[in-house]
């Protein structure tokens, strides 16, 4: 890694209110998994308090954040629970971040405990904000923590319930690096468009005219056949929206189709004849 | 007490017990919200708003308020007041989740403009969901499932209360925005990543006994002009070995419409060549 994206790295970090990253270890889908019921302090500025133990030191009060794609803990409390023997010492030090993503070999939240997950250390400027305002706050808790659980949020009654759910989190921060080495590297190139695959076959070509701005996308084919025409799918329908997602672009279409499995049925919503209209398409295995 | 005694008092002329108007109260609506996760793992979803969009937004608790970019609103036509706020009259989350008069700041905040200017996210991000809109809902998150669950809650957040400075980022964060924007400009990347559709083939396949079987072919499909035929076992896409469907989709993931592709079948027994012209379509 050279200087330069080291810098970019470090810049990006702090972007993220929160790096986090691969999980080694994921709870299996259990199913018969008891929901752990985790309270939390609704701080004045309405971001989520929780007291976490890192590596049974602690407890700590950290912000839980969805909008957060790492985890962020704070160089106090990388020292008191040894987070950083042996890690790489940063080349270039923004907001006292480390080197790269270390890992807590516990990180208790609540009553709930993930093993292996991976941390940030980094005095993050928002975190320092809040805790100059609010009292001790040493971090950010994101996505590689959460990610691992079917996650409900209830402000009302100020708790968060988790299951785990057996999704195994990507490393984001190897994600994110290899973005900005991309970034660094591949200086006035054009980055190859990417290609949005749908995950079954429906059978109909959609199309869509530059200047045409209204919601949909025409179905301007329909092949015999085919799923879209068991459906009743016509050329000529305005294709509004496919299993609850908007379809106002082929892109967006084939992002939406990306999402539906062969075989299972999905609404397909379209305007014919001025009318709505929902369809019923199974779409198949194929290409 | 004195609350309790008259809740009895109001309960025996009523002849209903204190708890009713839980009892009463409408079964609770659940939306379907469709959200995908961006390239940094932020939890996207889509609203229209007062008809225009889609917009891209993170749902995100760490925001205490609804935020849409000023360049969103300039196409809205939505001015901030004095203080920066915004009204939107019609703000449609994708899922059918509709509100009237949602208020949010009309500013962007520094990640989402550094996001923005490294073109980090793989979409540009319009805006972000926080506190205000979130907490009227209880939000159920699975990411092994392609929607979320929100369930209205019937509850009016009370509005946050700010660090008091009136600022809604600190400042080094706003100077990490502005140096990511610096650095976004350097190296000419924009935020809203080019996609095109994967082109089409229009043949069925049937995954088992370790072979990528055609079921069928659809006749004025691209596979079907080739000449592919059902029951042909596709064995090679490009020179590229297949023995199940998830390696065929895997070696077409890069498949443009117009670009011609040599599928090694095996039909009767014989192995065979057939080249097919991806067309458009899915």
């Amino acid at each position: 890694m050279t200087r330069r994206t080291m810098g970019a790295s470090a810049l990006v970090l702090a972007l993220f209110a929160g790096p986090a990253l691969a999980q080694t270890v994921t709870p299996a889908p259990a199913k018969d998994a008891k929901p752990v019921v985790v309270p939390f302090e609704l701080l004045r500025t309405k971001h989520m308090a929780v007291t976490i133990k890192v590596n049974g030191k602690g407890p700590y009060r950290v912000i839980f954040d969805t909008g957060a794609p790492m985890t962020v803990l704070t160089n106090k409390v990388a020292r008191e629970a040894g987070l950083l023997q042996g890690a790489a010492k940063p080349s270039l030090n923004l907001f006292g971040a480390s080197g790269g993503p270390v890992t807590a070999k516990t990180l208790e939240v609540g009553g709930l405990k993930a093993e292996n997950v991976q941390v940030i250390v980094m005095d993050h400027p928002t975190v320092k904000e809040l805790a100059l305002a609010l009292g001790p706050i040493e971090g950010i808790v994101g996505f590689p923590f959460f990610a691992r659980y079917r996650m409900t949020l209830d402000y009302k009654e100020k708790k968060m319930t988790f299951v785990p759910s057996g999704f195994e989190p990507p490393d984001v921060f190897q994600a994110m690096m290899n973005e900005v080495s991309a970034l660094t590297t591949r200086t006035g190139a054009k980055a190859a468009p990417k290609i949005l695959s749908p995950a079954a076959q429906w059978g109909f070509v959609p199309g869509k005219e530059k200047d045409d701005d209204d919601p949909g996308v025409t179905v301007k084919d329909v092949l015999p056949g085919g799923a879209a025409a068991a459906a009743g799918l016509r050329a000529g329908d305005r294709l509004l929206m496919l299993d609850d997602r908007w379809t106002d672009s082929v892109a967006d279409l084939f992002l939406a189709a990306g999402f539906v499995k062969p075989g299972g049925p999905v609404k397909v919503v379209i305007k014919r004849d001025k009318k709505d209209v929902t369809l019923t398409v199974t779409p198949r295995a194929g290409l | 007490m004195r609350a309790v005694w008259l809740c009895v008092a109001v309960a025996l002329v009523s002849a209903a017990p204190c708890g009713a108007a839980d009892a009463k109260k409408a079964p609770e609506k659940t939306y379907q919200i469709p959200y995908h996760l961006s390239a940094t793992k932020h939890i996207l979803v889509r609203a229209k708003i007062n008809g225009k969009g889609p917009f891209n937004l993170i749902l995100d608790t760490g925001a205490p308020v609804l935020f849409v970019s000023p360049q969103v609103c300039r196409k809205l036509d939505v001015e901030p007041d004095k203080k920066g706020w915004g009204v939107f009259d019609r703000f449609e989350l994708e899922g059918g989740l509709a509100l009237t008069k949602a208020k949010g700041r009309i500013e962007e905040p520094p990640q989402l403009q550094g996001m923005n200017s490294l073109g980090l996210a793989g979409a540009e991000l319009h805006g972000v969901i926080g506190y205000n809109l979130i907490a009227r809902y209880r939000v159920e998150i699975d990411f092994t499932r392609s929607k979320m669950a929100w369930t209205d809650l019937d509850f009016t957040p009370p509005a946050p209360q700010g660090l008091g400075d009136g600022r809604s980022a600190p400042p080094e964060l706003d100077a990490a925005g502005g140096m990511a924007k610096l650095l976004g400009g350097l190296l000419g990347k924009k935020s809203a990543a080019e996609a095109a559709p994967r082109g089409f083939l229009g043949l069925e396949v049937d995954d088992g006994g370790g072979k990528v079987a055609v079921k069928a072919v659809l006749a004025k499909g691209p596979a079907g002009r080739g000449g592919l035929k059902a029951g042909d076992h596709i064995t090679h896409f490009d020179g590229v070995k297949v023995v199940k469907a998830s390696d065929l989709e895997r070696a077409a993931a890069q498949l443009t419409a117009g670009k011609a592709v040599k599928l090694g079948v095996v039909r009767g027994g014989r192995a065979e060549e057939i080249t097919v012209t991806a067309g458009e379509g899915l």
